[in-house]
C-alpha cells in the first residue's frame, strides 16, 4: 500500500512507505523526456496555500475565496489532488520533491531529494536570483531551499526569504535601536562597490547561494523593504503568510524570476479555531489577489506567467471539541486537495476530475519550463497540459 | 575514514610572534588599534582560535592580552576560560533547539558557564542538567519526540534503524519498567541518565564539535583515545580541545577559509565594529532575522549599514590619519591581513576622492572574505 492509498496515515506507515519509494527512486525510469521549450510558460508562481485547508472552504465556499476563484474561472481546477503526508512540513516538501516523503519527529533537517528549485536551476543554468521560495515557516523554511542529494544540493538552492523572521517587531526593534538605513546616495554606493570589487576574492572559500553583484542587488531590496514597503507593517492574524505573499508579489515585479513559491502555514490556527482559520484563508486570498493583479498589469508577465495554487492537504471533516478543525481523521476532507493551475499553456475555465496527486506539481512546474525532474516520483498532471 | 585521516596530529609549536613594529601604528593610535603589533599570521590563527572556543572575534583587551604569549600557553587559558565556557554553553541550547521561548532561564543554568569554568561542573553533568530541565521537555513534548530527539542528539542514532531501541524508549518515558539501550529503568529521569551515561555519548560529543570546527569528522583512532579520555576525566574536556587546536591540522585549516556562522557573525562585528559583546537580546533578535534567509550575507549586510549609520563603530575606524596607514590598519582589523598593494591603491584612491572612512569600513565589512575566517 501506497502512502497515497491509505485511509489512515501515521508516521510509521511512511516511514515503510519512504524505504519503499527510495527503492524505486533508483530506478531508471525517467518521467518525460527533456522538453523544449514548447510552452509560453517562462515564470511560474508556486503558491502552497498551505496550513491544511479543505476544498469545501476555498473552491466548494467561493465567497471566501473571490481572488482563487478568479483563477479558476480562467484557469484550472483539479479537485481531485491526493496528498503525499499528513504532516505539514513534510507535505508541503513532497510538493516541491515530486516524492512522498517521510519527515521524522525532527524535521528540522533537509530532504534527500532534489527539490523543484534545483532541477530548474541546474538545468538552465539559473543564479539565485531568478528562483525564489518567500516562506512563513519559521527555521524550517529555509529547508525547502534544496535537499541532499548530492547530484543537485545547495549551489542549485533557492533564495529564501522568511518575511516574518525579517520584517516582524523583534527587527523593528533592531530598527529602533540603530535606525533605519538610510538610501545610498548613488556615487557613494559606486564607490562602495569599486571598493568591494577591488578585494581580492579568496577561491579557496567555498561559494555562497549569491554571487556578489546578486547579494548586492538582494541587499537593496531589503533596505527597499525596510524603508518603502509596507510589508513589515503587516500585523495581526495571519500576518505572517500575508507578508510571505506581499513578498512574493514584490519579488515577481524585481527580480521576475524563472520560480517563484510562496509557502504558507497560518492556516493551521484551525485546530484551536475554525472561524480563526476561515480569517486565514480570506486574508491569504485578499493577498493572492493582489499578486493577480501584478501579473495583469504587467504584460510581459501576464502573457507568460502560470500559477498554481493548492495546500498540502486538507483537515478532517468535523469539528473537534475546541470548535477547530484537526487534521487526522483520514477522511476525503483531509487527503483530496483542489489544485488550481492558470496561465498561458492551460485552456480556461476547466475542471479535470481525474485522480493526480500533490506530487504531480514538481514535474508539471518542470515540464512547463523545459526541464526534467528525474527523481520525482509523480507525473505531470492529468490533461493539464496538450 | 574521512579526508582528515591522514592530517598531522604533532601539537604545533608555538608561532611566530609579532613582528610588526610598534611604529607600524599611528603615534595617536587608540588601544584597539595597538594590538596590530601582532603579526598577521598570528594575529588570524588568535582570531579563529577565539571564533572556534568564545564564538566570536577577540575584544580589544583581548588582542591586547595575547601579546606576546606563547601559543601553547594561550590556546589553554582560552579553552578553559569563561568566555569559552559560555560559548560551549549557548552552542548547546542553540543545537537543542532550546532559544526564545524554550531558552532556560532559571539560576541554575545561568550559572552553567561559570561552574564549568570553576571545574566544578563537567561537560556530561552539564548536558544532563540540559537534557533534564522543564525547557527541554517543553520543547519535546510527548514520549515519541522526547525520546527520538535524546536518540538523536546525544548519541547520533538514526530511530528509523533502531525502532526497538525507540519503542524500550517510550515504554520508559510513559513510566513503565524496562531496558533501554541496555539498562534497566522506569522513569523519564531514568531514560535521560542511561542515555548520558551510554559509552557512546562521548564520542558522539566529542565528533560533532572537532566536525564544526574542521569541517570533517575526526580520525576514528583519534576519536577513540579522545572519547575514552574524557570518559575517564569528565573534565577534560579543554584540554582535549586544546589539542585539537594546536595540531597541524588546525594549523592547516587557513588553507580554506570557513563561513561564519550567523551566530558567529553577529557576535564578531559586535566585538570588531563596536569593541563589545551584544546583550543577549541585541544577538538574538539579529541572528533570528538572519536565519529568516537561506543566504544571509545580504541582510548581514544591511546590519552593518544600519549600524554604521547609526554612527556606530567610530572606534572601529581608528585614528590614524594618513590614508594609506588607515587602510593597512582596516584590512588588519577586519580581515586580519595585510592588503595587498592594489587593494590599498583602490581603497586610498577612494578616500582621496572625497569618500568617507565608514565607507571602508562597510566595503570592507560587507565583503565576502569578512564572512569567513
Amino acid at each position: 500500500m501506497t502512502p497515497l492509498e491509505s485511509n489512515t496515515l501515521t508516521r510509521r506507515t511512511l516511514l515503510k512507505a519512504g524505504v519503499a519509494a527510495a527503492g524505486a527512486a533508483a530506478l531508471p525510469a525517467p518521467l518525460f523526456g527533456a522538453a523544449a521549450p514548447a510552452y509560453k510558460t517562462r515564470h511560474v508562481l508556486l503558491v502552497l496555500f498551505a496550513g491544511g485547508v479543505r476544498s469545501r472552504d476555498t473552491i466548494g465556499t467561493p465567497s471566501n475565496v473571490p481572488n482563487l476563484m478568479r483563477l479558476a474561472a480562467k484557469g484550472v481546477v483539479l479537485p481531485n489532488c491526493g496528498v503525499a503526508n499528513l504532516g505539514h512540513y513534510g507535505a508541503s516538501l513532497s510538493i516541491l520533491t515530486g516524492v512522498p516523503e517521510y519527515m521524522g519527529i525532527r524535521e528540522n533537517s533537509r530532504g534527500y531529494n532534489p527539490t523543484v528549485f534545483e532541477y530548474v536551476r541546474k538545468e538552465r543554468k539559473l543564479s539565485a536570483s531568478s528562483v525564489w521560495l518567500s516562506a512563513n515557516n519559521g527555521s524550517q523554511g529555509v529547508n525547502f531551499a534544496y535537499g541532499l542529494n548530492k547530484g543537485w544540493g545547495a549551489e542549485f538552492g533557492a533564495n529564501v526569504i522568511d518575511g516574518d523572521g525579517v520584517f516582524n517587531q523583534e527587527f523593528r526593534d533592531v530598527l529602533s535601536q540603530f535606525g533605519r538605513p538610510r538610501a545610498d546616495a548613488p556615487e557613494e554606493y559606486a564607490a562602495l562597490q569599486r571598493m568591494r570589487g577591488a578585494v581580492r576574492v579568496d577561491e579557496r572559500a567555498g561559494k555562497s547561494l549569491n554571487d556578489e553583484a546578486t547579494a548586492a542587488r538582494v541587499e537593496k531590496y531589503i533596505v527597499d523593504e525596510l524603508t518603502s514597503s509596507d510589508t513589515v507593517s503587516l500585523t495581526g492574524p495571519g500576518a505572517g503568510d500575508a507578508k510571505a505573499l506581499r513578498i512574493a508579489g514584490n519579488i515577481l515585479q524585481i527580480f521576475r524570476p524563472t520560480l517563484a513559491c510562496v509557502s504558507l502555514t497560518s492556516a493551521d490556527v484551525a485546530h484551536g479555531s475554525y472561524n480563526a482559520y476561515l480569517d486565514v484563508i480570506k486574508r491569504n486570498d485578499q493577498e493572492l489577489g493582489r499578486i493577480l493583479d501584478i501579473v495583469q498589469a504587467d504584460q510581459a508577465l501576464r502573457e507568460s506567467t502560470s500559477i498554481f495554487v493548492l495546500p498540502e492537504f486538507g483537515r478532517d471533516r468535523n469539528q473537534n471539541q475546541r470548535n477547530g478543525l484537526d487534521h487526522g481523521d483520514g477522511s476525503t476532507d483531509l487527503q483530496k486537495v483542489a489544485c488550481v493551475a492558470w496561465g498561458p499553456d492551460f485552456r480556461p475555465g476547466k475542471v479535470i476530475d481525474a485522480d493526480c496527486s500533490s506530487i504531480d506539481v514538481c514535474p508539471t512546474v518542470c515540464k512547463l519550463l523545459g526541464v526534467e525532474a528525474p527523481l520525482a516520483r509523480g507525473r505531470t498532471l492529468p490533461r493539464l497540459l496538450s | 575514514m574521512t579526508g582528515i585521516g591522514s592530517w598531522s596530529w604533532v601539537v604545533g609549536s608555538p608561532g611566530a610572534r609579532g613582528t610588526v613594529a610598534a611604529a607600524a601604528l599611528d603615534a595617536q593610535g587608540a588601544r584597539i588599534d595597538q594590538s596590530l603589533t601582532a603579526d598577521p599570521i598570528d594575529r588570524r590563527f588568535l582570531r579563529a582560535v577565539t571564533i572556534d572556543l568564545v564564538g566570536r572575534t577577540p575584544l580589544p583587551a583581548e588582542w591586547e592580552a595575547a601579546r606576546d604569549r606563547r601559543r601553547g600557553d594561550l590556546v589553554r587559558e582560552l579553552a578553559a576560560s569563561l568566555p569559552a565556557w559560555e560559548g560551549f554553553y549557548e552552542e548547546e541550547l542553540f543545537y537543542f533547539l532550546l532559544v526564545d521561548n524554550f531558552r532556560p532561564s532559571t539560576d541554575p543554568f545561568l550559572a552553567m558557564p561559570k561552574l564549568l569554568a570553576d571545574r566544578a561542573l563537567s561537560v556530561r553533568d552539564a548536558l544532563l542538567q540540559i537534557v533534564s530541565s522543564q525547557f527541554f521537555n517543553a520543547r519535546n513534548p510527548g514520549n515519541d519526540t522526547f525520546v527520538t530527539v535524546i536518540l538523536e542528539q546525544l548519541l547520533g542514532v538514526t530511530v528509523q534503524k533502531e525502532t526497538a531501541t525507540l519503542e524500550a524508549g517510550k515504554k520508559m518515558y510513559d513510566g513503565y519498567a524496562t531496558t533501554f539501550l541496555g539498562r534497566k529503568g522506569s522513569t523519564q529521569a531514568d531514560l535521560v541518565r542511561i542515555a548520558i551515561e551510554h559509552e557512546g555519548f562521548e564520542p558522539f560529543l566529542l565528533e560533532r564539535r572537532f566536525t564544526a570546527i574542521f569541517g570533517d569528522s575526526p580520525p576514528k583512532k583519534r576519536l577513540a583515545a579522545d572519547a575514552a579520555r574524557l570518559r575517564g576525566d569528565p573534565l577534560a574536556w579543554p584540554s582535549i580541545v586544546s589539542d585539537w587546536l594546536l595540531s597541524q591540522a588546525y594549523e592547516e585549516l587557513p588553507s580554506r577559509p570557513r563561513p561564519k556562522s550567523d551566530r558567529v557573525f553577529v557576535r564578531s562585528l559586535y566585538a570588531d565594529l563596536l569593541g563589545r559583546v551584544p546583550e543577549y537580546q541585541e544577538f538574538r533578535r539579529s541572528r533570528n532575522a538572519l536565519l529568516a534567509l537561506s543566504d544571509s550575507r545580504p541582510l548581514r549586510s544591511v546590519l552593518i549599514k544600519m549600524m554604521l549609520d547609526a554612527g556606530l563603530g567610530a572606534a572601529a575606524s581608528g585614528t590614524a590619519t594618513d590614508p594609506v596607514r588607515f587602510v593597512a590598519d582596516r584590512f588588519l582589523h577586519f580581515l586580519a591581513r595585510e592588503p595587498t598593494p592594489s587593494e590599498s591603491a583602490a581603497f586610498v584612491r577612494e578616500l582621496e576622492a572625497g569618500m568617507s572612512r565608514q565607507l571602508v569600513v562597510r566595503a570592507l565589512l560587507t565583503h565576502g572574505e569578512y564572512q569567513t575566517y
